[in-house]
């Protein structure tokens, strides 16, 4: 059965109900704090025993990429990434939420989302087996350098000031730190407490650092009565606005999709390296932080071409990416379906009809967005002394949902007050979310990289070069800007 | 709908603390079973129980409520568990960490702190080459290993954990020491490592290696198992090659000590019909997992066993710390 065939099963008001429904719920578990792609597909996936395997897959398809945009809504109106994914699209989210532009932001999120959604999923389809290859060529000392290229985007999300910023990543490696060490059996900072081996987890800082943080901004400094910000009515998108998507989708597909490739690393370090991309490439650098479109467009769109790139190892090789990937995995086992190159030439339209649904998918985005763009944001119209008390719950909430644990919800409540007053220092969130998500990733691979064989590969493998070219110009590039600022003011 | 079975569980607990006197272990089950899991929604054991549980739930008459509480490999699962009120409400799953926990000074328990209800599954550990290795057969690869001392690379998970335990099992019966690369993600990354050239072999059980295997990247030397795998006929043993080697990982279901004899039962009926279903069987095979319906006296046996071959062995490695 060829692709075009394939749309005809998936083309039934069943199976489109079942897709759109699935992403219906995935937006609404990555909107909610705490709740992920993973829980949603976890617990759907018992009901999808009994369906049979092209339906149970497209659902908890469509489940998965709305799930990844979902994390937009509360990144947007509450400044809460719903999941990490999202955490880059509240830097600009929120900015332009609080001046009343809460829909707009949706509607590039979601225009943003869908492109790059659909760039993904042709991406698989064309070249899938290729990717594969460049995959596996990804070893310890390969994933060393993409950490450090990563962390390069502390120039982006540092503000005004880089020493803060490098403050900000610091604390945030430091953090990552505690918990058991995979390497020596050694518990690093833990104090006896085995809540701790596990090592402090990252949504619940995430959600104190942005959510909980604000909460706390808006009680102290803002007027008492009142709602926290109007929205304001529009949410269509001007032609600027659709210039800077069609400019933006192009280079936050490709991260997206070979960076959604690499197994572990996924859509969160896509969105990042993304993002960065975006501020450097600009004109107007210094916009990026304070509600600029591009933020919104180079996050969302990178985050959701990283799907059709985590199905990669998943369809060609059998080999999960990432804990979706995983109960994708566990879904098609039950139905005596082993993904890996047999199953394209033994169940050419089982494959056929996951690309279709999958970019079906893509398309329930626009519907859902722009659906909601309008409605959404009333949320905002509620009065603050209901609105803040009822944030700070969600906070609490989520932060408890991730593992069932109070332990987080400490931890939460902990990033949160700490979140504000570094605000106050200057130390943005967003660079201790990025030394905590890299930070592991760094010191795990460059000290299996050196058990494997020495530092020497880290510079000498073909793939680190590039990246370390790629680091040293997202570096430099900004510094030399800098420096020719000053030389114009001086003149 | 994580938060509104959180609030089920609450009332479950309400329910527990009123109900319990009166409601007799005749009925039971009369309400909802908690299964509580010691690891991340998604992972290995996560999966099999979700599937092992929407299966048992039908032969037992009653909802089981899974909870992930994911913590220090299953520790904190394990205290949580052993803590229950022991009235067959309160159930939870293992991994081999159950004997290596209380010798490394990570909790003070182990199975002897529970009711064992069942070992449900196996997976043994495995040795795995890229397709094009020089090394045909594992004895090719242990004489290789015995002439070029910490040279060759094997990819494992961490210190302590079964995959790395069944390697270093290997290296002390010949006395030949590979170079160790420790992966902070456990066994999965390893098959792909090997795949890709970055390492020489990979310690990885058929579950995780299937994938690579069958896809023709990577080859097996060996699984360490006293039998073949049902899954893999054309895998030798370690035993076979006249390596003895066995090293298995188990999953058992645990219920809090001095749960009634006819709870377990009722359990294990439950769980044992659950493994023998059309659902868990595919699930397994295509896997590449052991099932196994083991009840509580031999799997007491063999934890007791396992318990004996971990305790030498990490002392051997140099990991064994007295708990306090």
């Amino acid at each position: 059965m060829t692709l075009f065939a394939a749309f005809e099963t998936v083309f039934t008001l069943r199976m489109i109900s079942l897709i759109f429904g699935g992403s219906a719920l995935g937006i609404i578990v990555g909107a909610l704090p705490g709740l992920s792609a993973t829980m949603g597909m976890a617990l759907m996936l018992p009901v999808t025993f009994y369906m049979p395997p092209s339906e149970g897959i497209l659902m908890l398809l469509g489940l998965y990429t709305g799930a990844v945009f979902g994390g937009a809504y509360s990144a947007i109106l509450l400044n809460i990434p719903g999941a990490p994914p999202s955490v880059m699209t509240s830097l600009d989210g929120y900015p332009m939420a609080q001046r009343g532009e809460a829909g707009r932001a949706i509607s590039l999120a979601t225009v943003g989302s869908t492109l790059g959604g659909i760039a993904g999923v042709i991406a698989l389809i064309i070249i899938a087996p290729i990717l594969a290859r460049f995959a596996l060529r990804f070893g310890p000392a390969e994933y060393t350098v993409l950490a450090v290229f990563g962390l390069s985007a502390i120039v982006a999300v540092s503000g005004k000031s880089l020493a803060r910023g490098f403050a900000g990543v610091t604390l945030g490696v430091l953090l990552s730190t505690v918990g058991m060490d995979h390497f020596t059996n050694v518990s690093r900072f833990t104090f006896g407490s085995i809540e701790l081996m596990s090592g402090i987890n990252f949504i619940p800082v995430v959600i104190g650092l942005f959510g909980l943080a604000e909460v706390i901004a808006q009680i102290l400094e803002t007027a008492k009565e009142g709602v926290i910000y109007k929205a304001v009515r529009h949410f269509f998108l001007s032609k600027s606005d659709l210039v800077k998507v069609i400019k933006g989708f192009l280079p936050a597909s490709l991260i997206g999709i070979v960076i959604g490739v690499l197994p572990g690393a996924g859509g969160t370090i896509a969105s990042i390296i993304s993002y960065n991309q975006a501020v450097q490439s600009s004109k107007e650098p210094e916009k990026f932080g304070t509600g600029a479109p591009e933020g919104i467009i180079a996050s969302e769109t990178a985050n959701n071409a990283s799907v059709g790139g985590a199905m990669v190892p998943l369809l060609t090789l059998g080999v999960p990416g990432s804990s979706p990937a995983a109960i994708l995995l566990g879904a098609l086992l039950i139905h005596n379906l082993r993904p890996g190159p047999i199953l394209f030439t033994t169940q050419p339209a089982l494959i056929n009809t996951i690309f279709a649904g999958l970019l079906v998918a893509q398309f329930s985005l626009l519907l859902w967005g722009f659906a909601t763009a309008k409605i959404a944001p009333r949320i905002l119209a509620v009065r603050r002394e209901v609105m803040l008390p009822a944030i700070a719950l969600l906070c609490v909430v989520g932060s408890f949902a991730l593992k069932n644990s109070f332990f987080d919800v400490g931890i939460m409540l902990v990033s949160g007050v700490a979140g504000f007053f570094l605000n106050k220092l200057g130390v943005k969130p967003g660079t201790i979310i990025l030394g905590l998500i890299l930070g592991p990733m760094f010191e795990n691979n460059l000290r299996s990289t050196i058990e494997i064989s020495g530092i020497l590969p880290v510079f000498t493998s073909p793939i680190c070069i590039v990246l370390w070219v790629l680091t040293a110009i997202m570096i430099l590039y900004p510094l030399c800007r800098m420096l020719r600022l000053k030389k114009c003011e001086s003149e | 709908m994580k938060f509104r079975r959180s609030c089920v569980l609450l009332l479950v607990l309400c329910a527990a603390v009123f109900a319990a006197p009166t409601a007799g272990y005749a009925a039971y089950p009369d309400r909802p079973v908690t299964y509580i899991i010691g690891w991340e929604t998604g992972g290995g054991s996560d999966l099999v129980s979700r599937v092992l549980c929407a299966e048992a739930e039908k032969h037992l008459g009653q909802p089981i409520v899974i909870v992930n509480r994911p913590g220090g490999s299953g520790a904190k699962a394990y205290v949580e568990i052993s803590q229950a009120r022991p009235d067959g409400y309160t159930v939870g799953n293992t991994t081999g960490t159950i004997s290596t926990h209380k010798f490394m000074g990570v909790i003070p328990i182990g199975h002897e702190a529970f009711e064992v209800v069942i070992t449900f599954n196996s997976d043994p550990g495995g040795l795995w080459v890229k397709k094009d290795a020089p090394w045909k057969t594992l004895e090719e690869f242990i004489e290789d290993a015995r002439k070029r001392p910490d040279e060759i690379t094997v990819a494992a998970s961490n210190p302590g954990s079964i995959t790395r335990l069944g390697l270093q099992l290997l290296e002390v019966k010949e006395s030949i020491k590979f170079r160790i690369a420790s992966q902070a993600g456990g066994e999965a990354r390893g098959p792909s490592l090997v795949a890709g050239g970055h390492v020489d072999a990979c310690q990885a059980a058929p579950v995780t290696a299937k994938s690579l295997y069958e896809a023709g990247e990577i080859r097996p030397l060996g699984v360490q198992s006293e039998v073949r795998v049902e899954a893999f006929p054309e895998i030798p043993t370690f035993m076979e090659q006249g390596y003895d080697v066995v090293m298995h990982n188990t999953r058992q279901i645990l219920a809090p000590k001095g749960t009634p004899k006819e709870v377990v039962d009722t359990l294990y009926r439950a769980f044992k019909a659950a493994t023998e279903s059309e659902t868990f069987k595919k699930f397994m095979n295509e896997s590449g997992s052991m099932i196994l319906d083991w009840d509580q006296e031999k799997s007491t046996k063999f934890l007791t066993e396992q318990d004996e071959q971990f305790k030498t062995l990490l002392q051997q490695v140099g990991l064994f710390k007295e708990t306090k």
